[in-house]
């Protein structure tokens, strides 16, 4: 157990090792010089040659790297020049907002792929079999901003049951206080019932369509984890035994294969950074995803530089987690297991 | 004692023709013959639909479909089905570049890792994970900001996190053929380590390819127009369904439907077509299930 849990930490740490080079080479080295970019172009050279200075940027590349990664662990995550906040300050506003978008929608995405799958395997006909992976091949098929754009139209516009792409709380309604940062667990905690409802109001349309991909994939993985179960020599004991086809299907097929979704949903959540952020865009939904595309389009290198490495220490350590978190539950996945 | 002649009736085993699939799975071949109107669609389409995607007319301005404009004009009087049929040839080729690409490059590093073994396969596992953690996407975005942002970024950028996908699956199968008792025995015979590499090796990995290049390709499409509908993908005028749904989106909201609406049908189309096309292809060419999906 012990040897398991340190070699994957040790490809833990070499692939967040490999992945801090890559952010910081392709960010400090390709696109030339990064102080032109900062200073804009009517800079003059002087101006230009004291902003290298003071970023450091006439160091050696090791010396860089090693400054960098020193003020990283410091907690130091750079300045934004584009909204003159340090970028620590930026993440730490938006987090909990794509935190919040993303947690509802795997949620959303877990429930109705298992519903589904079960519902689709349950039932013995062909039809909803093939209807659920037409959905699956369906969500995985959509861009999901231009479904964004549908459902505004649809439900907001021209149904008006939901709120059009204002954020997170409509206009004039008061933020609750801040505990979490997320309105909706916020607002709970403070017993602001009106702010509550508003804030989901606001959260379900955009988490339903982030959900979408997530879905697809989980559905699919869950039906074939299903099918194969029901196959097992168990669930025809079982049935011999007299039990029924629901208690039987419910009580041990069912659950047999959740553990499987396990590694699957952690690292779809990892994702959703890039899942939420072109819905975050469409939706003005203030998160670390609309943060980003608009430090890309505005060249501000710190942010992105942060955003990336977040993303693939979130993505590591999650999926990590997952195997630490399956080891735990299934021993024969365990290293050298036979 | 009467010899009992043997009869043996050598009927040669008749190989099926390779498309007999298509007989057997018709949702298959409707998926397939599809996706393959919507490409001669967009790859001919410009000859015969002779309009300039880039002609401005101001004198037809947001004219919803009619027989002179199919899919209606924007708002600089622009013919949208022009446009999409330009902007779907831009998508497409990307695409398909992206996952020859990543198909070519992953597959050449999953066979020296596989074959190889040692540090070259612990290099080229390290390097798969380091990218593979970053979301597709925003390593595409971060690429194409620090290059020039266009279609020639965003494919440098999507083929960059398409080939780890090809080297972690085909990576393992590589492996998995070399502990094989005909690649052992062949190696004990003393072939080649290329005639094993080429010969036995490689062509077990075609159909894997397939199936991962029609995974690929859509999700490489999905990425692209949303390079493009964030403006680090193609750049206006270049139409590009991605780029299109950005320009139509003000329209969207306030009944112009059309501008945005056709491009994304299209992307909707393509990439469900393709994905239930490697649904069905994978039960052809994968029959014991045993490759995972690649995304």
């Amino acid at each position: 157990m012990t040897s398991t849990l340190l070699k994957r930490l040790g490809v833990a740490l070499a692939t967040i090792f490999g992945a801090s080079i890559f952010t910081f080479v392709l960010l400090r080295k390709v696109p030339g010089d990064p102080a032109r970019a900062i200073a804009g172009d009517t800079a003059t050279e002087e101006t230009i040659a004291a902003l290298r200075k003071s970023m450091g940027l006439d160091d050696n590349l090791f010396v860089q790297y090693g400054n960098y990664m020193g003020s990283l662990l410091r907690g130091d995550f750079g300045f934004s020049y584009s909204t003159g906040n340090s970028v620590g300050t930026l993440l730490g506003q938006r987090l909990p907002a794509t935190l919040e978008l993303g947690l509802l929608s795997v949620i959303i995405a877990i429930v109705a792929a298992v519903l589904a799958a079960s519902f689709a395997v349950y039932s013995r006909r062909r039809w909803p079999d093939q209807a659920v992976r037409f959905a699956s091949s369906l969500a995985m098929g959509s861009p999901p901003f231009w479904i964004a754009l549908l459902a505004l139209m649809v439900f907001s516009i021209q149904l008006g049951i939901f709120p059009g792409p204002e954020g997170r709380l409509s206009p004039g309604m008061l933020k609750p206080p801040n505990i979490t940062g997320m309105f909706t667990v916020d607002s709970l905690l403070a017993g602001q019932w009106a702010t509550f409802a508003n804030a989901a109001w606001h959260l379900l349309l955009p988490a339903t369509i982030v959900a979408l991909g997530p879905f697809a994939f989980l559905s699919r993985l869950y039906r074939n984890q299903l099918r194969g179960t029901l196959r097992e020599t168990f669930v025809a004991v079982s049935q011999s035994h007299g039990l029924r086809r629901l208690p039987v299907f419910r009580r041990h097929v069912a659950p047999h294969g959740l553990l499987s979704l396990l590694p699957a949903a952690s690292l779809l959540f990892a994702d959703l950074l890039a899942g939420s952020l072109l819905v975050e865009k469409v939706f003005g939904w203030p998160g670390v995803g609309s943060m980003t595309a608009d430090a890309i389009i505005q060249k501000d290198f710190a942010v992105v530089q942060a955003v990336l490495l977040l993303a693939a220490v979130l993505y590591v350590v999650v999926s990590l987690l997952a195997d630490l978190l399956l080891t735990a539950a299934d021993p024969r996945t365990r290293v050298g297991a036979r | 004692m009467t010899a009992i002649a043997a009869p043996q009736a050598v009927v040669p085993a008749r190989r099926r023709p390779f498309t007999s699939f298509l007989k057997r799975d018709r949702r298959l071949t409707l998926a397939l013959s599809l996706l393959a109107a919507l490409v001669v669609l967009t790859l001919l389409g410009p000859l015969l639909w002779r309009v300039q995607p880039e002609a401005i007319n101001l004198g037809a301005v947001l004219q919803s479909p009619s027989f002179a404009h199919p899919m209606g004009t924007d708002d600089t009087g622009r013919d949208v089905m022009s446009r999409f049929l330009a902007g779907g040839q831009t998508s497409i080729l990307a695409g398909l570049t992206i996952a020859l690409i990543g198909a070519i490059v992953g597959c050449v590093a999953a066979l020296l890792a596989g074959s190889m073994r040692g540090w070259v396969d612990t290099l080229f596992t390290w390097l798969t994970n380091s990218i593979l953690c970053f979301p597709a996407i925003l390593l595409a975005m971060a690429i194409a900001m620090a290059l020039k942002p266009g279609v020639t970024a965003a494919v440098i950028g999507l083929s960059l996190h398409s080939f780890p996908w090809y080297m972690r699956t085909l990576r393992g199968e590589v492996m998995r053929l070399y502990g094989q008792d005909f690649i052992r025995s062949t190696m004990a015979i003393g072939a080649h380590p290329g005639r094993v590499l080429f010969r036995h090796v490689l062509p077990h990995l075609v159909p894997i390819m397939i199936l991962q290049m029609a995974a690929v390709f859509g999700a490489a499409v999905l990425s692209l127009a949303a390079l493009g509908y964030l403006g680090l993908g193609a750049q206006p005028p270049t139409a590009e369904w991605g780029e299109m749904i950005t320009e139509g989106q003000q329209f969207f909201l306030t009944g112009q439907w059309w501008i945005a609406g056709f491009p994304g049908l299209g992307l909707l189309t393509a990439v469900t077509l393709t994905t239930v096309i490697a649904d069905r292809a994978r039960e052809v060419l994968d029959p014991r299930g045993e490759f995972t999906q690649a995304k």
